[in-house]
Formats: C-alpha cells, structure tokens, sequence
C-alpha cells in the first residue's frame, strides 16, 4: 500500500513540474510571457524571412521571447483560420498578406476565416509586382510585349505564383488595361516558377520586386508601382508606360478578432520600431523588400479600400464564391 | 591563394567541427523522429547562423540537412515509420530485416550506403554543378508530367504480386492527393465541407498513418510466440562483413547514387521519389527480384544512397539558379539571402571560397554521420529490442501523435493520421500494396501541376495536346515509362526465351 | 471468407462515387479536368478487378474474430486519445490513452496489480518526452484545458 502511495506521490510531482505554463489571467502589463507568432507559409518563402530578420528586433522590442510556428497549408488559409480561433490575448499573432485575406474568403465558399475577422495590428512591407522576362528575350519594352499579345492572343504564356495571387490578379488587370489576352500560368510558389522562364517553358513572369535582386538572369519590363524599384532602377513603372497598374504582396500581422486596443497598440509600436531601425531596414531593401510603416487605423482603411476593389473585380471575372 | 584552397582551410577549424557535430547529431534525432523534418530543424537553426560567419552556418545547415535524410532510416527500419518521405523505399526491406532480429545489420547497411550516396552527391555538387544545372531548367510542365507518370509506372515492378491492384492503389492515393485547394485554378475541392481540409494531406501524417499503424495493429493482436522474433541476434563482427557486403554492391551503389542525384537536382521532386525509383531500378537489375520486400539488403542500399545523394543534387540549382530544388534547400536558400550571398554563378566566382567551403564541410559532415550514426543506430537498434510490446506499442502511438500534430502544427492533421492508418489497415486485408498509395499521394500533385500547366501553356497551338508529345525530353520520357510499364512482361519474356528455366505459370 | 478482389473493387467503386459527385463544387475546369481523369481511370481499373475476380475467383480467410476486436478497440483508443487532448490536456490524455493501450497489449497488468507501475511508466515517458519536445527542441504540442 505505501509502495503505491508513494508511486503516486511521484506521479503527481511529475505531473506538476512538467506541466507548467498555467497561464496568468490578469495581465497588467503585456507581454508577459513569450509571443507565438504565426507564419502560414513555407520556411525559405518571403514571410518567413521577414520574420526571420525582425525576429531579434522584435525580441528587444517587446522585452518577451517571440516564437515562430509555423501553420501552413491551404495557401494560408490554414494558419488565419487558428488565428482567428485564438485567445484575443495578444500572445497569438499571425503574419496577414493582402491580397490574400481579401480574396481567399471571397473566392472560397467557405475559406474558415472572414477578412475583417483578422484585426490588423501592423504593416510592414510590400513587394510590388514586376513583369519580367529572360535577358534574351525578345521583349525589350512594355510596349513590344503588348504589341506581340495583342497580334497572338493567348500566346503569350506569364507565370506566377499561385492562383488568385497578386501576379495573378496583376495579369488580369494588364489584360484589361491593354485590351490583351494572355495565358496565366500558376505555379507553386514565386520560386517554383523562376525556372520555368530561365528554361524558356514560359515567356515571362509576374513576380514580385524580391525576386528580382536574387535572378540577374531576368530584365524586368515594368513595375506595378507609383514609384521605381530600387533593385532594378531602369525599369518604367507600369504607371510611366500609360497603364495604371499598381498592384503588389503587402505583409504584415494581425491579431484575433476581439483583441484589447491598448495590446494591439503595444504590438503595433514594437513592429513600428523594428521597422525604423536602420540595421534591418537596409537587410530589407537590399532583399527588395519596400518598407511601408502602417499603424492599425490605416492598415484596416487599405484593407477597407482594397476589399471593394476586389470584390468589383472578381464580380467581373465571375469568380466569387457562390 | 587558391579559393578553393582557403575555402576548405575555412572550413577546418574547431568550432566549425563542434557546430557541424551538433548538427549531425541534431539532424539524426529529427530525421528519426517521424513528423519532425529537415526543414523545420534547419528553420529553426537560420537565426542562430545570423550572429556566425556565413561558412560556419552554412556548414551546420548542411550538417542537419545531411543526417536529417539519414536519420530517416532509423524509424525506417526499427518500427515501420518513415522518419522522413526520403526513406519510404527503406521500410520495404529494412523492417523484415529488423522483424529477422538482423536490424543491426540494415542499420549499418543504411550507414554505409548514406555515406556513400552523400559523397557521390557532393562529388557531382563539387564538379558538374554548372553544366547539371542547364539540364534542370530544360524540364518543363511537360516533362514534370511525364516524369510523373514515370514514377507511377514503377508500381508495376514494385506491386508484383498484383499489378492491376497496385495501379488502383496509386490512383487512390493521387485522388487523396486532391484534397484541398487544386494547384492550377485555386479551388477548394473534395474537403466535403470542412475548412480545415483546405490544407489538404499533409504527406507526413499519410506515411505514418499507412505504416506505421497497421503495424502497431499487428504488433497488439501478435501472439507471444511470434515475438521472439523482435529479439536480436548478436553477430561478432557485423560492421566489417556488413560494410563488406555493401561495398560489394557497386553497381547498386553507383545506380543508386546517380538516381539520386539527377532527381535531387530536377526542382519539387526530391528525395521522397529518388529513393523509390533507386529501389524499383535495383529490384528490375537484381538476378533475384522476387527476395525484395523479405528483408534482402539491397533494397536498403538502393533506397539509402539514393536519398543522401539528393542533398548534393538538390543544392545544385541552389547554387548555381537560386532554385531550391528541395524544401530544405529553401531554408538553405533563405539564410544565403540573408548572410547577402546570392546564388548564382557569382557563388563559384567571387565568393567560391565560400561555395567549395560549404560543398567541403558537406564532405566533412557525411563522415562524421557514418561515426554518429553507427553509435546511435546500434544503441537505439538494443533499446528497441529490450522494449516490451505493451511499452513499445503505446510508445510509437505517441510519436505518432506528436509527429504528426508537428509537421504543421494542426489537429486536423492528426485526425488525419488516424484515419489513413484505418485505411491502411483495410487496404492491407484487400492485398493492396500501401507503397502504391503513397507514390499516388506524392506524385498526384507533381503530375496534376505538369498535366493543367501544359494544357495552358498549349492554348495558342493549332492542336493543344500535341504538346505531351513534341518535346524531345517528353519522348524519351514517355519511353522510359513504357519501358518500366511493361517491364515484367519483358523480364518473362526475357525469362523464357534462354530455354534454362522452366517459366512461369500465368 | 471473401474475395479481396472482389471487395477491393466495390470499395473502390465507393470512392469513385464520393469523387465524383463533389466534382459539381468545384468552379474552374483547370481543378476539375486532372481528378476526373484519375476517376475514370480508377472506375475502369476497378471494373476489371470486379470481372477478373469472377474469372480468377481468390478467396481469404478473415481474421480470427477475436483479433479483429482488438483491433477495433485499438483503433478507438487511439481516437479517444486524439479526442480528449482537448478536454483533459495533452499530458493527462496521453498518461491516461498510454496506460490504456499498454493494458491491451497485456490485460494481465490489470490482475497483477501492476496498474501503479504501468502508470508510472506512462507518466515518466510522455513527461520526458513533453520536456525534450517543447523545450529544448522546441516543438509546440497539441493544447488542451489542463496542460497548455
């Protein structure tokens, strides 16, 4: 019997010591414990080494261990639907990419999240699409690639990452500005599709500014942004050659709906500062990375602006979710 | 002096050698561990690199990356499990070694023919990486699809028993592949409703949920007798006639490795088909296909050097395109960018003291992997074996669990799990061969993309779908798969035709 | 006894059902074109196991009735399991499911009163196993109530 006894002594301290963590419910002062931070998409992609970078700044920042998990699976949509299944504590945060959180739950009947169930607490950075092709190609100019498609339509094949992508959305968008018909071909990822122009299986791509400073193979056409891209500062904007095509990846994070402002602004301030520090900021646009210092009103005003405009969009490509 | 020279000096200092062994060392507990994956192991380890030298780091991403596809072959052989996608083939053959109580010996087999694989990888890295680099981006949807369709065809050799019913094995296992959101196009299909099917099925929890637990089913209703089995024998010894053994096999070795290595290099495909194609090559060439899958060593050579030599293949395009050709190469290709170097041929150039330091360190790493790994396989070989049942059963659900809760931090993936283990079991009554499945699963994917890719980018021709057919690559491609379609009917032929033996009965 | 072919083959059918009427919810031809061809080619291959299991008749046996309990007392154990890490937490779920299926492998724990020790043994190896995971790998692991 006290063989037993004292065995289930052991147990019980066991159990104690292993299970720690019971969290504390009153928080006075945020963060007091280490903040999970949602990547939804794969290690070695654009997400995770942004997160990568501000983790150490972030880290300083917040005065708490910051730890990267990883949720992926359905083009996001699997981490943002845990996102918004969370604790509104604060200790829960996600990395949000626009356009995704706009389109997924339009485009899908049920995407497992809603876009304003994501709280927008910061963003940080967007990568403008380019147009690029091969350094060979016959396409020297905007003008010639719209000429040739506009003489073959549909000839022109123009990869990218992923359907219902911002290079994908930014296709149709030139497709209706130029009055062309082209062949968009998605691929797993911005990555995926680099080889499939090197090796001449497409005739260019919609890829974003980051992936420019990493492929010297590629000259870039335009730039679907209201200003030049540093990493390839010869190229027009799409705005320079007569189209007004701006469309690019906006990263930042987001908390679960519910969240206490005073915390958002706590997160808001720690992502802002990272930002602003000069150290990180030049690893950034060295990547290709433009910096862009979003607090939550105005993150929630671009998402506001960018889901009419969708919307409107895909009502005309009849793609919305019925 | 001479880059390469100052490169590999680099590499040779003893720091760089205590983070490479706790690399390998680490790369071994993950590749083992069914569910945690190179990827994650290296993700987690990026930051850390930030604060060293870009060779240091490098040299312990490579360091895990190298002993994580290793590893694998441990839960391989010992319980069933593919630690890691890339060692499928090695459960056909390592596990009834292991049932044989000889799993001492496909461990070392293992080992050696990693070592082997890794080098010859490396060996290709180091002197062909430009030229095998043209070739890679020559590969096109087209030729994705057809390679595809080459991997299926593999079932008719690996199926032997029925092929018919491998065939509709792995047409199941392409139609689970199909769950989730569609590659071309976007859609969530086939989720029946439920959200978090959006994300599909994880390959992972498919793997263990087919392997692992019909044989955790098995090992409950087993009777006592039957256990004796597990129970090693003891062999003085056994490293040098195993090693012998394996060196024996050249032909295996050499085929193996170059498999391996051209499918490390072509992008997306990676180890978990190279080590297949390396095992259906090796059961075609041997004189006595039908000992494979009873626990004949040369499955498991054939598996193991194949899937160390894509860690050379898959950092070639790496290196030389910035093209990760393998997931891990990804986050390998993340800390490049971050460290500001860019892949490309300024790697070979301005900074080869760098590029030929990391391909060194790699060579460093596979040899520190052969120590390692013999010290940890035999120890867990004897853990193992002491375990009783009603210890090791509970144990390996758990592992099961947690492996796959892991890979993507999701329930839903565990409920998954589950549920193809159910499957498993029942497909296992109905004598179809789970190994089709899972080709099904990993291909269906590679071959959806290829298929819808090439109808697009065929839209502007007079006739679409000459598309499959026109690109010389697609020829031989379709050709290769003809061959290994009907390959059982050539090798009876073939059987027949000498006289010497007697035929087979049809 | 059954036909393996034969049961293979309607089983099969099944699926090509539960397939197919879902192929109506997806949107573009792109994602429906490649499943209805891997279908159809999984409905015909089916056939000819259906006819060839008429030509060729195989029978098998079923298992013996008594295993086939346990393996689907097994397999509902290992739901369970899965099931409460939500309500009791993984650590208290996990002690609880070990312990379970240890009793199955050998129901004589249960007689020789070596109930105690078996828990012990459940409680020592998942809270290794617990530490090695979440702190020095740092892997997060499923949550419940109890145990975060």
């Amino acid at each position: 019997m006290r063989k037993i006894s004292k065995v289930a002594i052991l147990c019980l301290v066991i159990i104690m010591v292993t299970g720690t963590g019971v969290s504390t419910l009153a928080s006075n002062k945020f963060p007091e414990k280490s903040v999970n931070y949602i990547i939804c998409f794969n290690p070695g992609g654009e997400s995770d080494i942004t997160a990568r970078l501000q983790h150490k700044y972030l880290e300083e920042a917040l005065g708490q261990k910051v730890v990267i998990v990883y949720k992926i699976g359905g083009g996001g949509a699997i981490g943002w639907s845990e996102l918004v299944r969370s604790k509104p504590d604060g200790y829960t945060i996600s990395g949000d990419n626009l356009p995704h959180t706009i389109v997924q739950p339009l485009q899908r009947k049920d995407a497992g999240y809603t876009t304003e169930q994501l709280k927008r607490t910061y963003c940080f950075e967007l990568t403008p699409n380019v147009l690029a092709v091969r350094q060979d190609s016959p396409f020297k100019t905007l003008e010639e690639f719209v000429e040739y498609a506009k003489k073959y339509p549909e000839a022109v094949t123009v990869g990218g990452s992923a359907s219902w992508s911002a290079g994908h959305l930014a296709t149709i968008e030139l497709e209706h500005l130029a009055d062309i018909k082209l062949t968009y071909i998605p691929f797993t990822g911005s990555g995926a599709a680099v080889p499939a122009l090197l090796g001449g299986h497409v005739s260019a791509l919609m890829t974003y500014t980051s992936m420019i400073g990493q492929h010297p193979e590629m000259r870039v056409l335009a730039v679907a942004s209201d200003q030049r891209s540093p990493v390839c500062p010869d190229a027009p904007t799409f705005q320079e050659c007569g189209y007004d095509l701006v469309e690019g990846c906006y990263r930042g994070v987001s908390v679960p709906p519910g969240t206490p402002d005073e915390i958002v602004n706590i997160l808001a301030e720690a992502f802002d500062k990272v930002n602003r520090n000069p150290e990180f900021q030049s690893k950034m646009e060295e990547l290709g990375y433009q910096m862009v210092y979003l607090g939550p009103e105005e993150y929630e005003k671009l998402v506001r602006e960018k889901t009419v405009y969708y919307t409107e969009l895909l009502r005309e490509l009849d793609a919305l979710a019925k | 002096m001479n880059p390469i020279v100052s490169g590999i000096m680099q590499v040779l200092t003893p720091t760089n050698f205590l983070f490479m062994l706790a690399g390998t060392v680490g790369g071994l507990i993950v590749g083992a561990l069914p569910g945690l994956t190179a990827t994650m192991a290296t993700a987690l380890i990026v930051p850390f690199t930030f604060t060293m030298p870009p060779l240091s780091g490098l040299a312990t991403l490579g360091a895990i990356y190298m002993a994580a596809i290793y590893g694998g072959a441990f839960s391989a052989i010992l319980v069933n499990a593919p630690g890691t996608p890339s060692s499928i083939g090695t459960c056909f053959d390592g596990y009834p070694m292991a049932k044989q109580g000889r799993g001492q010996e496909a461990i070392i087999a293992a080992t050696i023919s990693s070592v082997v694989g890794g080098l010859l990888g490396i060996i290709a890295l180091a002197l062909l990486a430009p030229p095998l680099a043209a070739v890679a981006i020559k590969f096109g949807p087209p030729e994705y699809f057809w390679v595809s369709i080459f991997g299926i065809t593999i079932i008719s050799t690996l199926s032997s028993k029925s092929a018919l019913k491998g065939f509709i094995g792995g047409c199941l296992g392409i139609l689970l592949s199909m769950i989730g959101i569609s590659p071309v196009g976007g859609d969530v299909r086939f989720t029946f409703g439920i959200s978090a099917m959006q994300g599909g099925i994880e390959l992972i929890c498919g793997l263990i949920g087919l392997f692992c637990i019909p044989e955790v089913l098995a090992l409950i209703v087993q009777k006592a007798e039957d256990l004796e089995r597990l129970k090693p024998k003891k062999v003085k010894g056994i490293i040098g006639t195993t090693t012998r053994q394996v060196l024996k096999q050249k032909v295996n070795l050499l085929r193996s490795g170059i498999i391996g290595t051209i499918v490390g290099i072509m992008p997306g495909a990676g180890g978990s088909i190279a080590n297949l194609i390396a095992y259906n090559e090796a059961k075609r060439a041997s004189k006595h296909p039908e000992k494979f899958g009873t626990g004949i060593i040369d499955g498991v050579i054939a598996t193991e050097t194949a899937n160390n030599a894509t860690v050379g293949g898959g950092l070639i395009p790496l290196l030389t395109l910035g093209i990760p050709g393998t997931p891990t190469a990804a986050v390998i290709y993340g800390a490049l960018l971050i460290h500001g170097l860019r892949p490309g041929m300024e790697l070979f150039t301005v900074h080869a003291d760098i590029t030929y330091g990391f391909i060194f360190s790699l060579l460093i790493a596979t040899l520190m992997m052969l120590v390692v790994g013999l010290a940890v396989g035999t120890g867990l070989n004897e853990l193992l074996s002491r375990l009783p049942v009603r210890i090791l059963v509970p144990s390996i659900v758990f592992l099961s669990i947690i492996g796959s809760y892991a890979i993507r931090n999701n329930m839903a993936d565990v409920f998954i799990m589950l549920a193809f283990g159910a499957v498993g079991y029942i497909i296992k009554q109905l004598e179809i061969d789970s190994g089709a499945v899972v080709l099904g699963l990993i291909l269906g994917p590679l071959a959806e993309e290829g298929f819808v890719q090439s109808l697009l980018m065929s839209k502007a021709l007079p006739v679409p779908w000459t598309i499959f057919f026109t690109r010389p690559l697609s020829i031989l491609l379709i050709a290769l798969s003809a061959l290994s379609l009907f390959w059982p009917l050539i090798s009876k032929l073939k059987a027949q035709r000498p006289g010497r033996e007697e035929g087979f009965n049809v | 006894m059954y036909n393996p072919d034969r049961t293979a083959a309607i089983l099969m059918f099944v699926v090509v059902l539960i397939f197919t009427f879902q192929f109506s919810d997806i949107p573009s031809t792109y994602s429906r074109v490649f499943p209805k061809a891997v279908t159809w080619t999984l409905a015909i291959l089916s056939a000819i196991l259906l006819i060839q299991s008429w030509v060729t008749p195989r029978v098998a046996e079923y298992t013996d009735t008594r295993e086939l309990k346990k393996v689907g007392l097994a397999i509902i154990l290992m739901f369970g399991w899965i099931a409460c890490i939500r309500f009791l937490g993984f650590y208290l779920a996990s002690v609880v499911f070990f312990t379970l299926l240890m009793i199955l492998v050998e129901p004589s724990l249960l007689k020789q009163n070596k109930l105690m020790a078996s828990i012990f043994i459940a409680a020592v190896e998942i809270g290794a196993f617990y530490m090695v995971f979440t702190r020095a790998l740092n892997v997060p692991l499923p949550r419940g109530i109890i145990f975060q």
